[in-house]
C-alpha cells in the first residue's frame, strides 16, 4: 500500500475514533457494535488499485488523493429550492435527503395503519427497530469490499422501507437525495434498506440531483431483500456534478418465486462506480436489470455486476448500454455465476456501447463462470458506432442530419427506458437523456 | 427411460472412461544424457555448452534467467495446482546419439520406432508425403525430413539449435522480437532454458509446398519440456505449420513451457495449427503434463495475416493464449480453438488480439467442451488502440458442459480507444442438447456415438481450418477423449 | 421535372455511370432495366444523395435546383423519394414518431402547418389502407423485424405519407410474391397524378405488368444503350439481357 493510501485509511480511522460518540449517537445501541466490526474489517483491506482485477480499468487515485471532510454545516434548504425535481402525480411517499442527511420538512410520509415502514433509517437505529436489525448490513460484505466496510462505519442516514406480507403499493415510494455542495467538499455515506415480504409489491424511485456546483463523494450502500412470491422494483436517475464521485452497492437477495427489477441511469458524476449484486437464493426467482449512462467530458462511468444464481429455475436478464464522447470511458463489467446446484438456470447479459469520439473509451468485461449443466447462458458484448445506413434512409424521409443522429441516439437509449412502466418517469428519463444529446453528443 | 435405468448406464460409461487408457502412454528405453537436477546459472551454462551455442546466445539466456529469477508465477487464470518445485526438475534431457548424421537411415532405430508407433513415420521410405517433419523428443531435435526438398526453395527449415549454429544473423534479427524474453514469467524461463524446437525461414515470395511440421515427445522422467518456435515468413511468403505432442503416462506432473513467436512480413501468410495431445493425467488427476506456453505472431507488416488453430485435449492444466498484434495496416488474426478437458484437467486458454494498424480484422472462434470434473475456461483479450482506424472483430465463444460435474467459464476483455472500431462478442453456454440425442438414438445410434456426433458438428468451424489429415486426427482424438464422458 | 446530363459517377476510382442523360416530365412513368451490376442502383442512390459516391461529371437539375449541392434531407423535403431496396431496420424508433417527424419537417420545409397528433393519426390510417397493413405497423420500430413484403409495403405506406413529386422505386419488385407484388403496384397506381412521375429500377419485366411505365430504358455498363417504350421491356423479358450485350458489342 502507497504512503498516500495508508494516510487516508488513517483518517479514516481517526475521524472513526472522534466520532465514535457522536456517530449517530450512542455507543450503547447495536449499531455500534456494527460500526466497530465493519471498521476493524476496513483496517485489514487495501483501498483498490489498478492492479486489482475488480478495478483494472478504474483509477480511484483522483477520488482517494482529496480525502474528503465530513459535511459539517447543513444548507437551509426550503421546498421551494428543490421545485424543479418535483414529478407532479408520481409518489406518495417521498424520502428528501441533502447531502445525506434527512429533511422531514421537505419529505412527505403518509401515515400507515397496515405495517408498511417508510422512514428514514437513522431514527430506526436510534429506536432498535426490530426490521432494521434483521436485514441491515447482512447482505451487502463488509466484510469483503473496502467502501462497503466504510459505509457501515460511517452509516449517517438513508430510507428504510418495509413492506408487509401480502401488501402491494399502487405508487412507487421516492428518494429524493440532494446534493448542495456549494463548492465545499464533503464525503457522506448513504445506506437504504428496503425489505418486501413475502408476496408484496414495491416501486422504489431513488433520485440524485444537484443544486449548485462542488466535488463531494458519495459512499451510498443499498440492501433489497425479496421476500417469496414479493415483486421489489428498484429505478434509480442519478445527475450529480460533473466534479463529484460516487461509489455505489446495490445487493440484493432474492427468496423463492420473487422478482427483482432494477434499471440504472447516469447522466452526471465525474467518476461513477455503480456494484450492483443480485443473488438469487430462490427457486424459480427471476431478475432483470437495466442500465443506460451517458459520459461526456472527463466522465468515466463503471458499472460493476455479479448475478450469482444460487438456485434451479431461475432467470436473470441484464441490458447495459452507454454512449461515449469527448473523452467519457465506460466501463462493464459483468459476471453471471451459476453454482452447481442451480440448474435451468437461464442467464442473458449484453452490453453494448457507441463510441462517438477519438478520445472515448470503453472497457467490457462480460463474464460467465458456470458449474451447472442444464443451463442456458448467453452474454453478448458490441462496441459500434450508429449505423450509418439508418441516418440516410431518415435523411431520405427529410429528417436532417443533426436529427437523425438524436433520433437514434435516443432510441439506442430507448431500448432501456421503455422498460419503465411509470410513464411519468420514463417521460422524465427521456427527456433529461434526450436534452444532454443534443447539448454534448 | 426410467432415470435409475439412465443411471445404470452412465455408470457404465464412467466405468469404461475409467478403464480408458492413453494410447501414447508408453515409454521409450533409450540412454539420455541429461543435465543435473535444480535450475541455476550453471544450467544455463550447461545447456548453452551442450548446444555449443554463440557467445550471444549464452549472454541471452543468462539474462533471461535474471529476469526470471525476480519475477513470480502469475496466479489470474483460473487453474489451481500445487506449488512447483522448480528445483526438482531436470532441464535438459537428450537422447544419446551418434554425431553427425549422413541420413535419417542413421538415427537410433528406437527413436524411429517411437515416432512410428505415435503415426509419425520418419524413415525415408515411410516418411509421409507433402509434410516436413521436424521430431523433438525431450530435449533435442532427433530428425528433420524434407530438408533438401525446402533448402531448394531458400526455404530454411531446421532445428532451432541448428538455426543458431547456421544463421545466427537470423536468430539475432528476430528471436525474442514477439515474445521478449522478460515478457512473463514461463516465457522468461523458457528464454533461459530452452534446448530446441523449430526454425522456419521462409524467403520472400515463396510459397511453402508442403506443410511444414514438428512432432513434440516427452520421454524421460522428471524432465521440462522447454522448445522454442520461431517462425519467419518474409514479404509475399506463405507458410502453414502443424505441431503435435505427446507424453508418456507418469505420475507425477511434468512441466511444458514453450514459446513459438511468428514473424508476418508483408503480404505474408502463416497458418500454425495444433493438435495437443500431453498426457492429460489419470481420472484422479494424478500426473500429466502442466501446459505453460506462450505463442504470439506478429503481422508486422501490411496486408500480413497470422491464423492459429488449435486443438487441445490433452495436459492437466493448459495455460495457453495464442495471440497476434496486428501491426501491419489491413492484417488479418484468426483464432480457432476446440479445448476438451475431462476428469480433473484445467484448460484456461484463448487469445489475444492486439489492434494497432489500420483497418486490421480479427476473427475468434473457440469452442469448450467440459466433461467430468473439468474445468475449463475461456480468457481472451480484443484491444482496438487509438492508431487502428476501422477496426473490426468478431468473436463467438461457445461453451457445451457435459455432466453436472464441470465447470465452463468466459472471460473476455474489450479495451477499445477508437471511434471507428467495430467489436463483437458473442458466448454461449449450454448443455449437450438432450433433443439432438434422442434424435440420433431414435435412428439408431448409441448414446456416445451420438455425443460424439454432436460434438464434431459443434467443432466443426475449427476443424475445417485444420489442414485435412489433421482434421481427421483431431476429430478422432475427440472421439477417443469424449469416450465415457457421457452422463 | 428531372433532368439529367452526362452523368459520371465513379466508386473507389471505378466508373460505374458513364454518361447518363435522362429527362422525366410530370405525370410520366419510366422504368430503368439492365443486368446486375449496370449501375442501376448507383442511379437510384445517387439520386437521393448517398455519400460514398463521386459525381466527376454532369447535372441533375429537380424542380430547377441543382439536385448534386443538396443534403440527402433537402432532396427528400423538395420531393424526391427513394424507395430503397433494402429497407434498413431501425430498432428502438417507432413508426408512428419517425413518420410524423419526417412528415412534419418536409411541411415546415413547405411552410405548411405542422399536423397535430390527431390529424395525423387519421392521415397514417387513410394511407395504411392503401397498401393493405395494420394499424399495429405504426407501433413497430422502422422496418424491424418486418418480412421482406412488409419492408416494401412500408416504403410505399411512406411515399403515400409524403407525397413527393418524384419517386424512385428501388427494386421493390425484388423478393415479392405474387400477392405482395399486387399490393405494392396498386399502391403506386392510385398515388399517380399528373403532377407527379416516377422511375422503377428493375431487374425484371413482370413489376411493369402492373405498372406501366410511358418509357423504358436499358442501362448496360454505365450507359443507357437503348429507349423505347414498354414493347422494349417485353422484348427483354424474351430475349433476356444477352441481346443488349451483343448490341452493345457491336456499336
Amino acid at each position: 500500500m502507497n504512503a498516500q493510501d495508508s494516510n487516508l485509511k488513517d483518517s479514516y480511522i481517526k475521524l472513526f475514533n472522534r466520532h465514535e460518540t457522536e456517530l449517530n449517537g450512542s455507543r450503547e445501541k447495536p449499531v455500534h457494535a456494527l460500526r466497530k466490526d465493519a471498521l476493524s474489517n476496513f483496517k485489514r483491506m487495501e483501498f483498490p488499485s489498478t492492479r486489482t482485477e475488480d478495478w483494472k480499468y478504474t483509477d480511484l487515485t483522483p477520488v482517494l488523493k482529496r480525502n474528503f471532510p465530513f459535511q459539517s454545516k447543513q444548507p437551509k434548504i426550503r421546498s421551494s429550492d428543490i421545485y424543479t425535481y418535483d414529478i407532479p402525480g408520481l409518489a406518495e411517499n417521498t424520502l428528501v435527503f441533502i447531502n445525506g442527511i434527512f429533511y422531514e420538512s421537505l419529505s412527505s410520509i403518509q401515515k400507515s395503519s397496515n405495517g408498511i415502514i417508510i422512514s428514514p433509517l437513522q431514527l430506526l437505529l436510534q429506536n432498535g427497530n426490530r426490521f432494521v436489525y434483521d436485514h441491515l448490513a447482512k447482505y451487502a460484505e463488509y466484510h469483503k469490499e473496502i467502501f462497503t466496510a466504510l459505509n457501515t462505519a460511517f452509516i449517517q442516514d438513508g430510507a428504510f422501507i418495509y413492506i408487509p406480507s401480502e401488501t402491494r403499493l399502487k405508487k412507487p415510494i421516492q428518494i429524493l437525495n440532494i446534493s448542495d455542495p456549494k463548492g465545499m467538499p464533503f464525503q457522506s455515506f448513504h445506506r437504504n434498506l428496503i425489505v418486501s415480504e413475502r408476496g408484496s409489491q414495491v416501486t422504489v424511485i431513488e433520485r440524485q440531483h444537484h443544486l449548485s456546483q462542488g466535488e463531494y463523494l458519495h459512499n451510498s450502500v443499498t440492501e433489497i431483500v425479496v421476500g417469496d412470491e414479493a415483486h421489489t422494483t428498484l429505478i434509480t436517475l442519478q445527475e450529480e456534478t460533473r466534479d463529484s464521485f460516487l461509489i455505489k452497492r446495490t445487493q440484493a437477495k432474492l427468496n423463492r418465486n420473487s422478482r427483482f427489477n432494477h434499471l440504472a441511469v447516469d447522466l452526471g458524476g465525474n467518476i461513477v462506480r455503480n456494484n450492483l449484486g443480485i443473488s438469487l437464493n430462490g427457486e424459480n426467482s427471476e431478475t432483470h436489470l437495466f442500465g443506460f449512462y451517458l459520459a461526456s467530458g472527463n466522465q468515466h462511468v463503471d458499472n460493476h455486476t455479479n448475478i450469482d444464481h444460487l438456485q434451479p429455475h431461475c432467470d436473470s436478464n441484464e441490458l447495459y448500454k452507454g454512449i461515449l464522447n469527448d473523452r467519457g470511458r465506460g466501463v462493464f463489467s459483468g459476471t453471471i455465476y451459476v453454482a452447481r446446484d442451480a440448474q435451468k438456470t437461464n442467464a442473458f447479459q449484453s452490453n453494448r456501447s457507441l463510441l462517438l469520439s477519438d478520445e472515448a473509451e470503453v472497457d467490457s468485461k462480460p463474464q460467465l463462470k458456470i458449474f451447472a449443466d442444464d443451463v442456458k447462458c448467453t452474454h453478448g458484448a458490441t462496441i459500434g458506432q450508429i449505423d450509418d445506413e439508418a441516418v440516410f434512409y431518415l435523411q431520405q424521409r427529410g429528417i436532417s442530419k443533426a436529427d437523425a443522429f438524436t433520433l437514434l441516439r435516443s432510441a439506442f437509449a430507448g431500448e432501456i427506458i421503455e422498460n419503465i412502466e411509470i410513464s411519468e418517469l420514463r417521460e422524465y428519463i427521456h427527456l433529461k437523456i434526450k436534452d444532454r444529446l443534443i447539448e454534448e453528443f | 427411460m426410467p432415470s435409475d435405468q439412465k443411471k445404470t448406464d452412465e455408470q457404465q460409461l464412467l466405468e469404461k472412461m475409467a478403464k480408458r487408457e492413453y494410447k501414447y502412454g508408453f515409454t521409450t528405453d533409450i540412454e539420455t544424457d541429461q543435465a543435473p537436477k535444480g535450475l541455476n546459472e550453471d544450467t544455463v551454462r550447461f545447456i548453452s555448452a551442450k548446444k555449443n551455442e554463440p557467445e550471444f546466445m549464452l549472454k541471452w539466456r543468462l539474462k533471461a534467467f535474471q529476469r526470471w529469477s525476480k519475477m513470480k508465477e502469475p496466479k489470474w487464470a483460473y487453474i489451481h495446482y500445487p506449488p512447483i518445485d522448480y528445483q526438482d526438475a531436470i532441464y535438459y534431457a537428450a537422447p544419446r546419439k551418434q554425431k553427425g548424421l549422413q541420413s535419417m537411415d542413421e538415427v537410433d532405430p528406437k527413436l524411429l520406432e517411437t515416432f512410428e508407433k505415435l503415426g509419425i513415420p520418419l524413415a525415408e521410405q515411410k516418411q509421409l508425403a507433402g509434410v516436413a517433419v521436424d521430431a523433438v523428443m525431450d530435449s533435442v531435435s532427433v530428425a528433420t525430413t524434407f530438408q533438401k526438398e525446402l533448402e531448394d526453395l531458400g526455404i530454411i527449415f531446421c532445428p532451432i539449435s541448428e538455426a543458431i549454429q547456421k544463421h545466427p544473423d537470423l536468430i539475432k534479427k528476430y528471436l525474442g522480437t514477439v515474445v521478449p524474453p522478460g515478457d512473463n514469467y514461463f516465457a522468461s524461463l523458457n528464454s533461459a532454458v530452452f534446448s530446441d524446437g523449430s526454425f522456419a525461414y521462409i524467403p520472400k515470395g515463396v510459397r511453402c509446398p508442403m506443410e511444414l511440421s514438428t512432432y513434440f515427445r516427452i520421454n524421460a522422467a522428471k524432465t521440462g519440456q522447454f522448445e522454442r518456435t520461431l517462425i519467419i515468413a518474409d514479404e509475399g511468403a506463405y507458410v502453414s505449420y502443424l505441431e503435435g505432442c505427446t507424453a508418456p503416462m507418469r505420475d507425477e506432473n511434468q512441466l511444458h513451457a514453450a514459446v513459438v513467436e511468428l514473424i508476418a512480413h508483408k503480404d505474408a501468410e502463416i497458418k500454425y495449427s495444433t493438435v495437443q495431445n500431453w498426457y492429460p493425467g489419470d481420472q484422479e488427476g494424478k500426473g500429466g503434463i502442466y501446459n505453460f506456453v506462450t505463442k504470439r505472431g506478429l503481422c508486422d507488416g501490411e496486408n500480413s495475416k497470422i491464423s492459429w488453430t488449435q486443438v487441445e485435449t490433452g495436459s492437466a492444466i493448459t495455460w495457453k493464449y495464442p495471440s497476434v498484434v496486428l501491426k501491419g495496416d489491413n492484417s488479418e488474426g484468426e483464432f480457432y480453438s476446440v479445448a476438451f478437458t475431462n476428469n480433473l484437467q484445467q484448460a484456461d486458454t484463448g487469445t489475444k488480439m492486439i489492434h494497432v494498424g489500420k483497418n486490421t480484422r480479427s476473427r475468434i472462434v473457440s469452442k469448450g467442451i467440459s466433461a467430468g470434473k473439468s474445468n475449463n475456461s475461456y480468457r481472451g483479450l480484443v484491444k482496438v488502440y487509438e492508431t487502428a482506424e476501422n477496426a473490426r472483430n468478431f468473436s463467438q465463444c461457445d461453451s457445451l458442459l457435459i455432466g453436472d460435474k464441470c465447470g465452463a467459464h468466459t472471460f473476455p476483455y474489450l479495451e477499445i480507444k477508437n471511434k471507428t472500431a467495430k467489436v463483437e462478442h458473442e458466448a454461449t453456454t449450454s448443455k449437450i442438447g438432450e433433443d439432438q440425442i434422442f434424435y440420433l438414438n431414435q435412428r439408431g445410434i448409441d448414446t456416445e456415438d451420438a455425443v460424439a456426433l454432436v460434438v464434431n458438428g459443434y467443432c466443426k468451424e475449427v476443424f475445417r481450418e485444420l489442414p485435412m489429415e489433421f482434421a481427421v486426427e483431431a476429430q478422432k482424438l475427440l472421439e477417443i477423449s469424449l469416450e465415457g464422458s457421457v452422463g | 421535372m428531372i433532368e439529367i446530363k452526362n452523368l459520371k459517377v465513379s466508386v473507389e476510382g471505378n466508373e460505374i455511370l458513364k454518361g447518363i442523360n435522362l429527362s422525366v416530365k410530370a405525370g410520366e412513368i419510366h422504368a430503368i432495366m439492365g443486368p446486375n451490376g449496370s449501375g442501376k442502383s448507383t442511379l437510384a442512390n445517387v439520386l437521393a444523395g448517398r455519400e460514398d459516391y463521386d459525381i466527376t461529371e454532369g447535372s441533375i437539375t429537380f424542380m430547377g435546383n441543382d439536385l448534386i449541392e443538396m443534403a440527402p434531407e433537402d432532396r427528400a423535403r423538395e420531393g424526391l423519394f427513394l424507395a430503397f431496396q433494402y429497407p434498413v431496420e431501425i430498432p428502438g424508433v417507432r413508426m408512428a414518431n419517425f413518420l410524423k417527424h419526417a412528415v412534419n419537417e418536409v411541411r415546415k420545409y413547405h411552410g405548411q402547418k405542422t399536423y397535430d397528433a390527431r390529424e395525423f393519426l387519421q392521415k397514417m390510417r387513410e394511407k395504411l389502407k392503401l397498401v393493405e397493413m395494420d394499424e399495429k405497423f405504426l407501433s413497430r420500430s422502422v422496418n424491424d423485424g418486418f418480412s421482406g413484403g412488409e419492408k416494401k409495403r412500408n416504403e410505399i405506406f411512406q411515399m403515400a405519407m409524403l407525397e413527393p413529386h418524384l419517386s424512385i422505386l428501388d427494386e421493390t419488385d425484388s423478393g415479392l410474391d405474387i400477392d405482395a407484388l399486387k399490393i405494392v403496384a396498386n399502391g403506386v397506381n392510385k398515388l399517380r397524378t399528373k403532377e407527379n412521375a416516377f422511375i422503377v429500377v428493375t431487374h425484371y419485366q413482370r413489376l411493369l405488368n402492373y405498372i406501366v411505365p410511358d418509357v423504358v430504358h436499358v442501362l448496360y455498363q454505365g450507359k443507357i444503350v437503348e429507349s423505347g417504350d414498354k414493347e422494349l421491356a417485353m422484348h427483354l423479358e424474351e430475349h433476356g439481357y444477352d441481346w443488349v450485350k451483343e448490341e452493345s458489342a457491336t456499336v
